[in-house]
């Protein structure tokens, strides 16, 4: 009887899975609290959404997208074509502030479309606000102007007092922005990664779809000091393997869940 | 669709049982053993049903995992749940048909990955099939809110739930 039960006790201890330690990757809120969650209280990229998410302890910041109107306002917008959301027809760059401020995503709380300028205050000096780049529209075929876009940007983050970064997926923009800010390169081209890191080594590092790279290749790429961080995390198998990889962040759509496995 | 519905609790108030030779079940007082999912978690709940003419009121006491199963997050919510029985009914081998349409409220907590409580009001219906060891079903659809303490202040979210509850009740 003693035998079994000291049997049973050494089964139950060896069943149990040991944490790992994932305090130093970063936790940054996709969209805010999660981009195309289902049970998501708030809309991606509002400003409900952008305060929730920092108002948990363990999340180091929050991923953005950044769309420009035709008079420089920088408004926070995923989609491309704002039927699929907004309920209007066309997209960001396509209007003028005025109309924009008028529009409510189409959800039970009708959340505000929100410019940029309006969530900079929310961050404190120990949060990381990346600003993913929209430069290019490819529903109505428009491509903004990167000057323009950078001297709106500049002319908002002047007063911000967290820490910022850019995210291009236009690797043509790097060379405007490369200079002044943080820069990653989203791409999931693993050449195009190594040609842009190696042409622009001043590049702060990669914000790559989760699976577009293994550990062993994020480890080379931490190993030559640039930073990686991995999106499109939403269930929590893909937490638990995208922590496994050992980045420097990611960016989970379930923030809730994040934090219960990295925190 | 509405009215189907409608004339169907209608028509069930009025019809006539026919006789039946076993002795009825009379008893008021059950216990429930019920598996659920709501919005964001699921749980298992132990409900004792005690019912005092068309009323029934129903303490219940559950245990749940939050957000994931396979995170095996743990809370533990409480609850009472008031009934009307529109439908109470005996069919064909003594076999009871109980309709009841009511109000809820839960009050439930967990740990991670900060220390959260919710209270939540719902309104649904309860659905009783069986003899002594009843099927049950139950649907509420309510206002949830819930509360952490956030970075900055204390974070108060409300929004809608929904629970989907099935399980075994048993006369006592």
């Amino acid at each position: 009887m003693i035998y079994r039960c000291f049997l049973v006790f050494i089964l139950f201890l060896s069943s149990c899975q040991k944490r790992g330690d994932y305090d130093q990757i970063l936790i940054i809120g996709h969209g805010g609290m999660g981009l195309d969650h289902l049970m998501s209280i708030y809309h991606d990229n509002t400003f409900e959404s952008v305060e929730l998410a920092l108002e948990f302890s363990g999340v180091n910041g929050v991923e953005v997208d950044v769309q420009m109107d035709l008079d420089g306002e920088l408004w926070l917008c995923h989609d491309t074509d704002l039927s699929l959301s907004l309920g209007v027809d066309g997209s960001i760059p396509e209007y003028h502030t005025e109309f924009l401020e008028e529009q409510s995503y189409e959800t039970i709380r009708k959340e505000k479309l929100c410019k940029l300028r309006d969530v900079i205050h929310l961050f404190d000096d120990s949060d990381q606000l990346f600003i993913d780049v929209k430069s290019f529209n490819p529903s109505s075929g428009i491509i903004v102007d990167p000057m323009l876009f950078k001297e709106a940007l500049d002319t908002i983050l002047m007063e911000a007092a967290c820490e910022i970064s850019v995210i291009l997926v236009n690797g043509s923009w790097v060379s405007y922005f490369v200079d002044d800010y943080q820069t990653y390169l989203d791409t999931d081209s693993k050449s195009i990664m190594d040609s842009y890191l190696s042409s622009y080594p001043q590049l702060a590092g990669l914000v790559v779809r989760y699976e577009s790279l293994s550990r062993t290749e994020i480890q080379d790429y931490l190993n030559q000091n640039w930073q990686i961080y991995l999106y499109e995390i939403r269930s929590v198998k893909r937490i638990r393997n995208a922590l496994e990889k050992r980045p420097s962040g990611i960016l989970p759509d379930d923030i809730r869940r994040a934090l219960i496995e990295a925190r | 669709m509405r009215i189907f519905f409608i004339v169907f609790l209608i028509s069930f108030k009025f019809s006539i049982a026919q006789p039946v030779s076993e002795v009825l079940d009379t008893s008021n007082t059950s216990i429930a053993l019920s598996l659920s999912v709501e919005r964001n978690d699921f749980y298992t709940t132990f409900t004792y049903l005690r019912s005092i003419e068309s009323f029934s009121v129903n303490p219940s006491l559950g245990f749940g995992l939050v957000h994931s199963v396979f995170q095996a997050n743990p809370f533990v919510r409480a609850g009472i749940d008031i009934y009307y029985n529109p439908v109470d009914k005996t069919i064909l081998n003594c076999q009871k048909v109980l309709f009841g349409v009511g109000l809820g409220y839960y009050f439930s907590f967990y740990n991670r990955p900060t220390f959260t409580n919710n209270h939540e009001l719902c309104a649904g219906y309860l659905f009783r099939f069986g003899k002594r060891l009843k099927f049950i079903q139950k649907t509420f659809i309510g206002i949830l809110k819930e509360s952490f303490m956030g970075n900055n202040e204390r974070v108060h979210l409300v929004y809608p739930n929904f629970h989907l509850s099935m399980g075994l009740s048993y006369d006592l």
